[in-house]
């Protein structure tokens, strides 16, 4: 108790009641003699200086520079050595819980070390054990997925997770719809369906997969609310996830007719990518679509959906379009290899368009040793350019 | 009004405006900066959930050329093809072109390659000098590399050429000496794919000082802050540039440059808007013109800029080479802007006419003017008994320790971002060339800077050789 007055109660009555030591009070002294020297110093160049609101502002703002530039100094070094240190401690804690968890997985984990991982208590190291978690996982074995995620339970990370999505910030929101994703976990799902109109758009991107991943058999439901645009980078993930997760793949069809010209797009790609060949007829009623983009998509759908029967009404729309399109459509007879289709090529050709002829040309190439004969028929009384082109195209090596 | 009155209103007049300048450039820098830390802090976090690999093997993902423009590179051509091909990605072609070269630049592309001629029907969409042949690898391991042999016509002409060859979707313009990183492609191809409305049709990346750095195959294995002192600055001028200044202007839409070093660029908008001007520099010259070129249109665009480093580049390390750069620079930055003056202050240009512009000719353009002029009124008033020393040493005081500071916050962002130099050592010897840079590359920027407002007077439009050291290469 004693010690307890002397060594604790004592000195802080003392700092706050101000009786202090005199060898407490040589710090104060100090620094009262940096400020007075500081201020001396001040008033010194003042002294010197017309008197005027903008000395003192100069003046102001060099000891401003000064006291960060003391500030940001050490800053930088601490900064260097904390990220050296986090990142090494990341490391061996992933090395220790990596080992433990396969311990576990092979039932070889001791109880003490279990409840050891089970009181984990800093962030940090939760944090850690989520990602291990998450990257053991990955092997897809439904015994170690099931071990896995009775784990993460038992260790208490899916309220780690829970709390996470329910963050303000949107990077930590996206960890926990992560973490809720992968382990399956769907008490969240109604606050991440919120998050799919979100004007952040990686928050928006990681509920799309997320809520693939959560909802196995309506994977794609998120589409029919798509109201922002759906890039082409939300599109590649969401095609990376159909194609390595294997999940249910929906009849895109489904979504042709939808307000949103991203959404038809994408729709048009993964028809044509997973050949969906019974959507040609909803592709069809799109051929006349108002924006061209969504038509250049269609024309090619088309090809790849092998539909000959469009190829006559492509040449119908073929005058009224514009360049890109027109390409496309040379480039589809050329892909069907449509011989009967050669007049129409030829007269094309007569065009004084670069690209025109060369879409042409390669077309005609496609129809075989036929076509290429046909080529270098051609080639005998053609102009300069189109001679180019044709040897373009007759060129192997090209 | 005497003589002595006249001279003091003068001096009241140049002295309100002097330090109004240094307050608006330090305003100015101050502004950007906070504006940068906030992008980067968002870029940084937004990054640490993005998975690149999913590009690699997509069939969404858009198809890229890689334009080496080449000219007298017979040295290190080989070894910068090979680099190129260390980039991950899979849906790109690689053309260089030879820009009617005195050396054996062909000849050694030809042996190393084992080129043949094909016979390659050009589009000449923009008009370029001639093309005497193009050629393509028949090795497997180069299947997609093609050289374009043409006469001599300048960078711009050279890059032309590559547009009118290039069948892709969007093309990257490097210099023939840029190493780039591994991700490079995946990185700078990630904004087009994040089109909304708004079309993407440029992205940058930030360019980095590769001397004394050690590379090996073509990449860069460990970075380390430029022996030389001249180059170390530059690392100082280039983190502060590219961290600090281009992150933001791409944030408030007003970027009109992308470094020459790498770009990526949409390659219909480039043709539409006539390809690279015939100008010394090119690469801002065509940034102002797209940008131009869309907001005439009425088309909504942006242009994008990543913080990541993804490009390593040569140094000068003599004064020579150095003034030859700076002074190109100074006079590539005033044709492109009396060649667009239409833009100054003009909403028809949105940010780049309200805030890009002037900004670059405010604070690019005049800054040297205006800093020479200032030193010369500091000597008349010294000479007439009119300089208050105590006054000029503050003023001094006030612009050393706002640079100094400038540069240090510069150091922070580059070590909370990326921290690329992992020597502690390298750190502090940056912060040393920050201590010193204002007292010997300022003058040096300066000087030639003035020398290129002069050249540009003269009608001097010549490029300019730099002679390259080349990089440290690892013993392998």
């Amino acid at each position: 108790m004693s010690w307890w007055v002397f060594h604790i109660i004592f000195p802080i009555c003392r700092l706050m009641f101000g009786f202090l030591p005199k060898e407490s009070l040589k710090v104060f002294d100090l620094i009262q003699s940096i400020i007075e020297r500081l201020e001396a110093l001040v008033n010194y160049i003042f002294e010197r200086l017309p008197y005027n609101a903008l000395n003192r502002l100069i003046i102001y703002l060099i000891i401003t520079f000064f006291v960060a530039l003391i500030v940001l100094l050490p800053s930088i070094v601490f900064l260097k050595l904390y990220i050296t240190y986090r990142d090494r401690k990341y490391a061996r804690l992933y090395k220790k819980y990596s080992n433990n968890v396969i311990q576990y997985l092979m039932n070889a984990l001791g109880e003490a070390e279990l409840d050891e991982i089970k009181k984990m208590n800093s962030r940090f190291h939760r944090r850690v054990m989520v990602d291990v978690l998450m990257a053991i996982d990955k092997a897809e074995n439904k015994e170690v997925s099931d071990k896995i995620r009775s784990l993460y339970k038992e260790i208490k990370l899916d309220s780690d997770s829970r709390r996470k999505v329910r963050k303000r910030s949107w990077h930590k929101r996206i960890r926990g719809i992560r973490e809720l994703s992968h382990m399956r976990e769907k008490s969240e799902n109604q606050r991440i369906l919120d998050f799919l109109q979100h004007g952040n758009e990686v928050l928006r991107i990681e509920s799309q997969i997320g809520l693939i991943k959560l909802l196995p058999f309506v994977p794609f439901a998120f589409l029919d609310s798509q109201e922002k645009s759906f890039t082409v980078w939300e599109q590649i993930n969401v095609f990376d996830l159909i194609r390595k997760k294997r999940i249910e793949i929906p009849e895109f069809h489904l979504w042709l007719d939808h307000w949103n010209d991203s959404v038809v797009m994408f729709s048009l790609d993964m028809i044509r990518i997973l050949k969906q060949k019974e959507a040609t007829p909803k592709v069809l009623e799109l051929i006349n679509h108002d924006n061209d983009r969504v038509k250049g998509k269609v024309i090619k759908t088309l090809v790849e959906l092998e539909n000959m029967d469009a190829v006559a009404q492509l040449k119908e729309m073929y005058l009224l379009e514009e360049l890109p399109n027109k390409l496309n459509i040379i480039k589809s007879i050329g892909q069907l290899r449509l011989e009967s289709e050669i007049g129409f090529l030829e007269k094309e050709l007569k065009e004084e368009d670069f690209k025109i002829r060369m879409e042409c040309c390669k077309s005609i190439a496609l129809l075989g040793a036929w076509g290429e004969q046909r080529l270098q028929n051609i080639a005998l009384e053609a102009d300069n350019q189109l001679k180019k082109i044709i040897n373009h195209v007759l060129d192997p090596r090209l | 009004m005497n003589y002595d009155e006249l001279i003091r209103f003068i001096s009241y007049f140049l002295d309100k405006i002097f330090i109004s300048y240094a307050f608006l450039i330090i305003f100015s820098y101050t502004v950007l900066s906070l504006i940068s830390g906030f992008s980067l802090n968002y870029y940084l976090k937004k990054n640490s959930f993005v998975d690149y690999s999913v590009i690699l093997d997509s069939p969404l993902s858009p198809s890229v050329s890689v334009i080496v423009p080449a000219f007298n590179e017979a040295k290190t051509i080989v070894d910068n093809v090979e680099s190129i091909y260390t980039i991950h990605y899979n849906n790109f072609d690689v053309i260089i072109i030879n820009d009617g070269s005195t050396d054996s630049t062909f000849q050694e592309l030809e042996k190393a390659f084992q080129l043949e001629q094909v016979n390659f029907a050009v589009n000449m969409e923009i008009p370029t000098q001639e093309i005497r042949g193009v050629y393509k690898s028949s090795l497997s391991t180069f299947p997609n590399l093609i050289v374009v042999d043409k006469e001599n016509g300048g960078k711009a002409d050279a890059l032309n050429a590559g547009i009118n060859v290039s069948e892709k979707a969007l093309f990257m313009a490097i210099d023939a000496d840029s190493i780039l990183e591994p991700d490079a492609v995946l990185k700078l191809v990630k904004p087009f794919l994040e089109r909304t409305d708004r079309r993407v049709i440029a992205a940058g990346g930030v360019v980095r000082i590769a001397n004394s750095c050690m590379i090996e195959n073509g990449r860069i294995m460990e970075v380390r802050v430029p022996r030389n002192l001249l180059a170390r600055m530059q690392v100082l001028e280039y983190t502060r540039s590219f961290l600090m200044g281009r992150i933001a202007w791409a944030k408030l839409d007003g970027l009109i440059i992308i470094s020459g070093a790498m770009g990526m660029f949409d390659r219909d908008i480039v043709i539409q808007s006539g390809g690279y001007a015939h100008t010394i520099g090119e690469d801002m010259e065509l940034v102002v013109r797209i940008r131009r070129f869309m907001s005439e249109s009425r088309e909504k665009y942006k242009i994008e800029y990543v913080p990541d480093p993804l490009c390593w580049t040569e140094a000068p390390v003599s004064i020579g080479d150095f003034g030859r750069q700076r002074s190109r620079w100074t006079r590539g930055t005033i044709e492109t802007l009396t060649d667009h003056s239409k833009i100054f202050f003009s909403t028809r240009y949105g940010a780049m006419g309200m805030l890009g512009y002037p900004f670059w000719f405010i604070f690019e353009w005049l800054a040297p003017l205006i800093e020479l002029l200032g030193i010369i009124y500091v000597m008349v008033l010294y000479f007439t008994n009119n300089l208050s020393l105590n006054f000029i040493l503050v003023t001094f005081l006030f612009v050393y320790t706002f640079a100094l500071f400038f540069s240090t916050m510069a150091i922070l962002y580059e070590e909370i971002t990326f921290h690329r130099y992992e020597r502690r050592m390298d750190v502090f010897r940056l912060w040393i060339a920050a201590v010193l840079e204002p007292f010997l590359l300022h003058p040096l920027n300066l000087f030639f800077a003035v020398k290129g407002n002069v050249e540009y007077m003269m009608g001097n439009r010549k490029w300019g050789k730099m002679e390259r050291k080349g990089f440290l290469h690892r013993q392998s």
